[in-house]
């Protein structure tokens, strides 16, 4: 009994010193894990300060949304951004409801071409598109979402007030850069007209000489045959409006010039209208005359009855004399010059429902196919250096995909020479219609 | 190999063969933790399998049925433990299916110094569930004791059974097959 008592008695011994080396296991281990605890908390905590005083700090709008695109959190900047009181918070508003009280610019895709027809900017939110809107005080924001994540789906509201502002200046200098190399040449073709209107004027004044003289010798008695004879009346009967038309076919043609020059030196307001599009190539084939004039034949193959298109004629006036000049140039370059009865500059036009696309063909030596990708880039140019500053065709890329959602192709063409796409869309994008 | 185990198998060890036999395998000087183990800390497998062996050395038991018994009762301790990992289950088939990338992913947040062993579930039809182990620990039959314990947990009339012949004691491979009737 008591060598049971005392078995019994010696395994409760061991057993007590095993749970108390395990309590002290527990504790040690417990103690351990606070204290990683502790420092895991500390850093998490300092992460966050850091991660919420960077968002504070960058001058962009950021938000995450939850599946359904309700805030869940927003930074101060993006409240700014909206118009939302400072006492407000955003969070548990619905995005779209955020979003009410900024004007709907456009829709763009990743590939920078127009959202569909009939998106609406509620269903467009996605990480595959940047929506664009007008804030109350006249600011362009710009907004993106990234892929739906664990934590939700991330958000920035950038503003591209400035951005845009730069890009207009941009242009602007681009377009005056060109009309300073082309004056020389518009100078000399607004010298023909006004030397024709010179020598026509210069002819009448000695026909009212004459006419006076003649009026003078038959009012101190002049035979009348005498003095028709002696003055040539029947010539100068024939001749005289023959100069008057003249000089008013160079007055026509000088003043033709000079709005040209008046259109493409007129600051762009951005503003857009409905363009017609025979008339912007006609403005640009007169300003760029003196470029393709002696390389080659400008045909402007516009067919009658194309659809009016809602465009920033500002705009389409840089891109047609871009691609023309750029047209004259490659052919130039190419030894055109010595014989230009062979090369050609050819604008022509088509349409579906949708779309308007202009066909710039030229009979230059073409684009490599290496380079075609990168021809749209800023500062690429295949010119020699000091020709081109490689600012033309990444302008006309703007213009036309950022500013009317269509878009630019550059390829073979049917000439032998580069035949450049340009594809608008015959609705307008919704800049025009918002 | 969490403490938790050692705890589940010593409480088995207690109950079916008594405090005199549990007393004898955890003063075995081999064991590096001395017999003394608490939930949160980890230990050798290797004392999981010494313990194992004196036990079927003890009982004169078959280490497979001892391994088997244990994995049955261990699921229920598991589940006492962490009824967060098994809550809102229906039944077997649905928590097996989601043990690997559901139930083992939360023990690693919990415990990042886990190792998990590899379960791959296929449903084969609607009342027949295909499951494969793989672990180096090799312990084939204490899965099949889980499993067992699994349906149990749920109250099924499910059958678990092995789908090749058991090839020994320690087995780190298995295939087992849940029928539901």
């Amino acid at each position: 009994m008591d060598t049971q008592l005392d078995d019994h008695h010696g395994i409760l011994t061991r057993k007590l010193e095993r749970e108390r080396k395990a309590r002290e296991q527990a504790e040690m281990l417990l103690e351990r894990k606070s204290l990683e605890l502790f420092r895991a908390k500390q850093e998490a905590e300092q992460g966050r300060q850091l991660l919420e005083e960077s968002i504070r700090a960058v001058p962009v709008g950021f938000a995450v949304l939850d599946g359904v695109h309700r805030i869940v959190h927003a930074s101060p900047v993006l409240s700014e951004m909206v118009g939302l009181a400072p006492d407000v918070d955003p969070e548990g508003f619905n995005l779209p409801d955020l979003l009410r009280g900024l004007n709907p610019v456009s829709i763009k895709e990743e590939d920078g071409r127009e959202g569909a027809p009939g998106l609406t900017f509620e269903c467009a939110i996605d990480e595959r598109r940047a929506l664009e809107f007008e804030t109350p005080d006249g600011r362009f924001v710009m907004l993106r979402t990234g892929p739906m994540t664990s934590t939700g789906r991330p958000l920035i509201l950038q503003d591209m007030t400035r951005r845009r502002l730069l890009e207009g200046r941009l242009r602007d200098a681009q377009k005056h850069e060109a009309l300073g190399t082309l004056s020389g040449g518009i100078a000399h073709e607004l010298n023909t007209p006004l030397q024709y209107i010179i020598d026509n004027l210069r002819f009448l004044q000695d026909v009212v000489k004459d006419l006076l003289a003649a009026v003078d010798d038959r009012r101190n008695g002049g035979d009348y045959q005498a003095v028709i004879d002696r003055f040539d009346v029947d010539y100068i009967r024939e001749e005289a409006p023959v100069a008057v038309s003249q000089a008013l076919v160079g007055c026509d043609h000088a003043a033709k010039i000079v709005k040209a020059i008046r259109m493409y030196g007129h600051p762009d307001t951005g503003t857009k209208e409905v363009v017609a599009i025979g008339e912007i190539a006609a403005e640009a084939a007169t300003i760029s005359r003196s470029e393709w004039k002696t390389v080659a034949a400008l045909d402007l193959d516009l067919p009658d009855g194309l659809p009016a298109v809602v465009a920033n004629a500002g705009g389409l006036r840089q891109v047609f004399l871009n691609l023309i000049v750029n047209a004259a140039h490659a052919i130039a370059g190419a030894g055109g010059g010595a014989d230009m009865d062979k090369h050609l500059i050819r604008v022509s036009a088509d349409h579906d429902g949708d779309h308007l696309t202009l066909c710039f063909d030229d009979t230059g030596p073409g684009i490599p196919a290496e380079d075609s990708e990168r021809v749209f880039d800023p500062f690429f140019t295949t010119k020699a250096p000091g020709k081109g500053t490689g600012q033309g065709l990444a302008i006309c890329r703007r213009i036309i995909v950022d500013d009317h959602g269509g878009w630019i192709t550059v390829k073979n063409g049917p000439l032998g020479g580069a035949r450049i796409e340009v594809t608008l869309p015959l609705g307008g994008d919704r800049a025009a219609m918002a | 190999m969490k403490g938790e185990i050692f705890i589940g198998f010593i409480e088995l060890v207690e109950r079916e063969f008594g405090e005199v036999v549990a007393d004898r395998i955890l003063s075995d000087k081999s064991l590096a933790s001395g017999g003394s183990y608490t939930r949160v800390a980890s230990y050798d497998h290797m004392e999981m399998i010494r313990l194992v062996v004196s036990l079927a050395e003890i009982s004169e038991a078959d280490p497979a049925l001892l391994q088997r018994t244990f994995g049955k009762y261990l699921f229920g301790r598991l589940a006492d433990w962490h009824p967060d990992f098994v809550a809102g289950y229906t039944g077997s088939f649905e928590l097996l299916e989601t043990i690997q990338d559901a139930i083992h992913v939360n023990v690693h947040k919990l415990y990042p110094d886990a190792e998990t062993p590899s379960l791959t579930v296929t449903r084969v039809d609607s009342d027949t569930l295909g499951v494969k182990y793989e672990s180096a620990r090799g312990f084939a039959h204490v899965c099949h004791g889980l499993l067992e314990g699994c349906v149990a947990f749920f109250g099924e009339n499910t059958t678990v059974s092995r789908t090749e012949p058991s090839s020994g004691p320690l087995e780190m491979r298995a295939g087992f097959r849940l029928v539901r009737r």
